[in-house]
């Protein structure tokens, strides 16, 4: 039961906040850094102790559980958010001063990551469904928090979409139950390879399962609520929904890709090349937008659009090199999104202003904060020396292997392109921010306090650390990825 | 002993770069770099005189970056790696005096300026094509710093330009690797040519060619790609100047270099490419030299077309393969000996402008009159690009040329387009003539217009002036004695170069090869008067510039395309694929659910009106709202889950 501790303490422990009512500064910040820094100790106990323990909960009628199992992508995904989490929440506690009512800011955020989690964690399609609605609802209460009518408005076309795409998912789900396959996932997947007149029909059903599922991941085509839900929601929120929210959409995938139908039933099918294609669309599509928007943080919520389907992507190669650049990009894009919004935030924060073209100028004014925006830039850009060049190069190997024919190849040039228009729409601005012309530049200093320096440092390091010295992320998604084929 | 000291040559200015957080004295700054500076150039200059010892020994650094970096000392790279070496303790010892006038963001300056030197020796170091491109990429953009640094207009529309080149160049560089290593199975440059000799001709490795090919060539200032260099090389400071026209267009070289010598060797095809843009840049480049009016423009287009010179020797290397000596001798030397000469030439433009803060030809005009000492170096680097008989770049571009004639006398037939492409090689020469004469003359020749207030014992310190003299003394020494100078040198790269090494000794000096020279001069000085004196320098406006610069391939077609063309196309099928649920959306509730209103909010974000809020408000509402719809979605699982039930019982 401790290993569940990840899972459900975070919930009471977040919930618990609106009862609590903390007025002072102080006493939250030792509240959620306490609560968070506990939780992070907790899910490393609980993912290396306990690792490949299985747990069921609940036990309902009609073979329905409620079951946990750590295994390694398990491991995989908990231990990212359970590690950037925290840095997020410490960068909030200064940031939420301004958007008010922290408590109740607090409680869902600090709860939404116990059912990221539970995501993590689940066994089976029932307990994944039901963690995946869970915190599309918690952090619903994110997006709406400053309760204006647009953030409303935003809100609400978040949770539809996420309801809609479960619900997809959930025609999957009650499509798996009806075939009498086992729904606890297992690896190399539960469906036989003989399946004969089946095939047309699950094809169509992981079609729409991953569909459902991928518009957490902002996949085209149910991606539309990422760029209305970002630039609504405070900073730290969108940080956490793009940089890690979206993350359970690929979770979901992997687990219906490998743990139910199995990699190599789909080899080949056109399901698998239905997915790739609309990831290559999704990929094209999301840095082409960003590349026009003009709003910070819409920008960079179509740029979360395009980089997560560079996961997907990987994840519908089916081979091992792609899965391991799937899950390096997981990791690298959880970073660099996370640096991304939060230096946003920053800037939000201190200049109250939100267009791109207000950073312009701002490096005299901001050195750290764009500093760490450089860095995190190049590394989506896939610069070398920074991560993002080490997942973009095992996508590469992944796309380029025998057997993935020419939509590897169309899929691998998509990338370059879309890595190209990267660099149009994050280096130019570090270009227009450093280098402005002299006697433009802005002279006031807006650089903000610790609380939020400390966490982009502590990422922005990590970025970098990872693009020099790598190996360990490596050989952990490799040993994942050739676990799970 | 190598294992340690080449990562660390290469490392080590890239650490360097965090200096200048730490050493805020700016003089103390600038020794320690001069230092660092003069310690590689010394560890170059002793690996390359050693480098046949060296020759099979690879150094893998296998942590780093994931895949690791590896490097090898080869005969053209460490000689390269040399030449970078003395551009940078050359430059180095400049920017102390030549940033005297404006210290802004000099910190910063250094800091990428020590990077780009790490990434540069990077790629000339390196093993495989992976470490090539890593190098490569930090370079680009560490120099991009470079470039930039003045942040006036001009500099940041060079920066633009730059930076482009950069990003695009970079990722073509990086998809053309992609696509060799999986058609060769490796990037191991010294391999290369044995792993893809199966797959000359065929479309992939052409393709993967043409891509590694267009992000080196895009840096080596190639036609069509050349945009940025003109305007990157006036924009940069002098010292940065000198740094980019002298070794980073040489790594753009070097991978042309590896990629029609090593991955396509000995294809026709592609040797025929290199030799048809070669020529274009040679010729385009010598043309807009000779109506620049802009000092380090001049020198900047006389860059570009020096490249084409030296691409001319690369594809008549793979032209001749084996027997290619000649040519490949001309490559290399004119690599360095350009190497050598922009040194000199672009820290003289440094010394004329921190003097004078211009450098139109029409305000530093005379400048140098009463100034002996950089009069006689300014010259002794001019005759050396100009292919003066005494000097280097005479050397270099004899072997050019004599690789040309060498080609036509071997093949008596079908050479008609080889003897145009002899006549333009010295018309070029002769353009280089007539540019040079023109720039000696307009600052060492002429009376000034305006009245330049220096002291002419003071306008330079002594250390630049031990630095050019030194420069030149070379660039004389090499031109005098080439056959104990850069005779050896040649050999030294023979084997990169993949041909035989010469076993006679070209007789220089002989008649034929010096009428190809006078050829050249003569040429030059019918250009310089008849065209330059005629028609390029008025009575009233001094000198004229009559092209508009405006009219650029990078103006009219590239930016267009790149920055209006295809974003449009591309953001307008975008923008359809981004709203088409969010439209599906609508037209499903306008068909299906009349009575539902979906406000345009929803589709747009824009606030509700009062009329909406009113609605909102009313009791009817509550069948639209989240909570009930919520409510008759868990309606609908229940009644599955009584289905599931049911059908439970049922079995």
């Amino acid at each position: 039961m401790f290993t569940l501790f990840p899972v459900f303490f975070p919930v009471l422990a977040g919930l618990a906040m609106l009862d609590l009512k903390i007025s002072k500064f102080k006493d939250r910040e030792k509240y959620i850094m306490g609560v968070l820094g506990l939780n992070f100790v907790l899910t490393l106990v609980s993912n290396f102790l306990f690792a490949d323990t299985h747990l069921t909960f609940a036990k309902f009628a009609g073979g329905i559980e409620i079951a946990f199992h750590i295994d390694s992508v398990a491991v995989f995904f908990s231990t990212i958010f359970a590690f950037i989490w925290p840095l997020v929440g410490y960068f909030s506690l200064e940031y939420m001063k301004h958007e008010g009512e922290e408590n109740r800011f607090f409680a869902y955020f600090i709860a939404s990551l116990g059912g990221l989690t539970g995501v993590a964690y689940a066994d089976n399609l029932v307990t994944l469904y039901l963690f995946f609605e869970a915190m599309s609802l918690l952090s619903y209460v994110l997006v709406v928090h400053s309760r204006t009518n647009e953030s409303l408005l935003a809100g609400r076309k978040y949770i539809y979409y996420s309801l809609f795409g479960a619900s997809l998912g959930l025609i999957g789900i009650f499509y798996f139950y009806s075939t009498g396959w086992d729904t606890a996932f297992t690896r190399g997947g539960v469906v036989p390879m003989e399946l004969g007149g089946r095939m047309p029909m699950l094809s169509l059903m992981v079609v729409l399962a991953v569909i459902g599922f991928g518009c957490k991941g902002g996949m085209f085509p149910l991606h539309a609520w990422l760029p209305t839900a970002h630039p609504q929601a405070p900073a730290p929120a969108s940080s956490v929904l793009s940089g890690l929210i979206t993350k359970a959409g690929v979770i979901a995938i992997i687990r219906i890709v490998y743990f139910t139908v199995g990699a190599d039933v789909l080899r080949g099918t056109s399901a698998q090349y239905i997915l790739l294609t609309l990831s290559i669309v999704t990929i094209f599509m999301g840095s082409m937008l960003a590349y026009k928007e003009k709003v910070v943080k819409k920008r960079l919520a179509y740029s979360t659009v395009s980089q997560v389907s560079y996961v997907i992507f990987g994840l519908m190669l089916l081979n091992t090199a792609g899965v391991t650049g799937a899950l390096l990009q997981v990791a690298f894009h959880a970073l660099a999104k996370n640096v991304l919004f939060l230096t946003a935030g920053a800037f939000i924060y201190k200049t109250g202003k939100t267009l791109v073209s207000d950073m312009y100028a701002m490096g005299k004014s901001m050195p750290k904060t764009l500093a760490c925006f450089t860095v995190a830039g190049l590394s989506l850009v896939g610069v070398p020396m920074t991560a993002g060049f080490v997942s973009k190069w095992y996508l590469a190997q992944g796309a380029l292997q025998q057997g993935s024919g020419i939509i590897g190849f169309i899929g691998i040039a998509t990338i370059m392109v879309s890595a190209l228009l990267t660099g149009g729409y994050l280096v130019t601005v570090t270009a227009k921010a450093f280098f402005a012309k002299r006697g433009d530049e802005v002279q006031e200093s807006f650089e903000p306090n610790n609380y939020m320096i400390i966490p982009l440092a502590v990422l922005t390091v990590l970025i970098v650390l990872f693009g020099i010295f790598p190996t360990p992320v490596i050989a952990v998604a490799s040993a994942i990825a050739q676990h799970i084929i | 002993m190598i294992n340690f000291l080449l990562p660390i040559m290469v490392f080590a200015p890239i650490l360097f770069g965090f200096a200048p957080l730490f050493i805020k004295d700016l003089k103390k700054l600038n020794l320690s770099i001069v230092a660092l500076c003069i310690v590689e150039l010394a560890l170059c200059g002793w690996l390359f005189a050693t480098n046949h010892h060296y020759e099979g020994m690879i150094v893998a650094v296998e942590w780093f970056s994931g895949l690791g970096v590896q490097f090898e000392i080869n005969g053209l790279g460490i000689l390269q790696a040399l030449a970078t070496s003395v551009i940078w303790v050359g430059s180095s010892v400049f920017s102390d005096e030549y940033f005297d006038h404006d210290k802004t963001y000099l910190h910063r300056y250094y800091a990428f300026y020590c990077v780009t030197f790490g990434a540069t020796l990077g790629i000339f170091l390196a093993y495989d094509l992976f470490t090539v491109f890593v190098f490569f990429e930090v370079m680009s953009f560490a120099s991009y710093a470079l470039v930039a640094h003045n942040q006036d207009d001009d500099s940041i529309a060079a920066g633009n330009s730059y930076l482009t080149v950069a990003v695009l160049g970079g990722l073509v560089v990086l998809m053309g690797i992609f696509m060799l290593n999986s058609i060769a199975g490796t990037l191991v440059i010294s391999q290369l040519q044995a792993a893809c000799a199966p797959y000359v001709g065929t479309p992939a490795l052409y393709a993967a060619g043409f891509m590694v090919f267009f992000g080196f060539a895009a840096k080596a200032g190639m036609f069509p790609l050349h945009g940025w260099l003109p305007k990157a090389h006036p924009a940069a400071p002098a010292p940065a100047s000198a740094a980019l026209s002298g070794i980073l267009i040489k790594a753009g070289v070097y991978g042309v270099i590896v990629v029609t010598l090593k991955i396509l060797s000995g294809n026709h095809e592609w040797a025929m490419l290199m030799l048809i843009l070669g020529v274009l840049t040679m010729f385009v480049g010598a043309v807009f030299a000779l109506m620049s009016i802009n000092l380090k423009e001049t020198l900047a287009y006389s860059s570009m077309s020096q490249i084409g010179f030296i691409i001319i020797g690369v594809a008549m290397t793979s032209l001749l393969g084996d027997h290619g000596a000649i040519p490949a001798y001309g490559t290399v030397l004119h690599m360095i000996n350009h190497t050598l000469i922009k040194l000199v030439l672009f820290t003289s433009a440094g010394v004329v402008y921190q003097n004078t803060h211009s450098l139109d030809l029409n305000k530093v005009q005379g400048f140098g009159k009463d100034k002996t000492f950089l009069k006689v170096v300014f010259a002794i680097a001019a005759m050396g690009i100009m292919g003066i008989p005494g000097f280097n770049g005479y050397i270099s571009k004899t072997l050019l040329h004599e690789g040309i004639v060498e080609y036509i006398h071997l093949h008596h037939t079908g050479v008609e387009l080889f003897k145009i492409i002899e006549a333009i090689f010295l018309l070029s020469g002769g353009f280089t003539v007539a540019y040079m004469t023109k720039l000696f003359i307009c600052i060492f020749v002429k009376d000034p217009v305006v009245t330049h207030h220096k002291n002419p014992h003071d306008y330079m310190s002594k250390r630049t002036a031990v630095v050019l003299g030194t420069v030149a003394t070379v660039i004389s020494v090499f031109g005098l004695f080439p056959h104990a100078t850069l005779d050896k040198i040649a050999a030294q790269t023979a084997h990169f170069m993949g041909v035989h090494p010469l076993d006679h000794s070209v007789h220089y000096f002989n008649f034929t090869n010096l009428k190809g020279g006078l050829i050249s001069i003569t040429i030059g000085v019918i250009l310089y008067i008849g065209v330059v004196r005629n028609m390029l320098i008025k009575q009233d406006r001094g000198y004229i510039n009559p092209y508009n610069k405006s009219w650029t391939v990078e103006n009219k077609i590239f930016r267009p395309v790149l920055f209006t063309v295809l974003p449009f196309v591309g953001g307008f099928f975008s923008r359809i694929l981004d709203v088409s649920m969010d439209v599906a959306v609508f037209v499903i509730n306008r068909l299906f659910c009349k009575s539902v209103e979906v406000p345009d909010t929803f589709l747009y974000g824009k606030p509700e009106t009062e009329a909406d809020i009113a609605r909102r408000n009313s009791k009817v509402h509550i069948t639209r709202s989240l909570a009930y719809s919520l409510l008759l979605f868990g309606l609908g699982l229940i009644v599955t889950l009584i289905y599931l039930l049911v059908a439970e019982f049922r079995i």
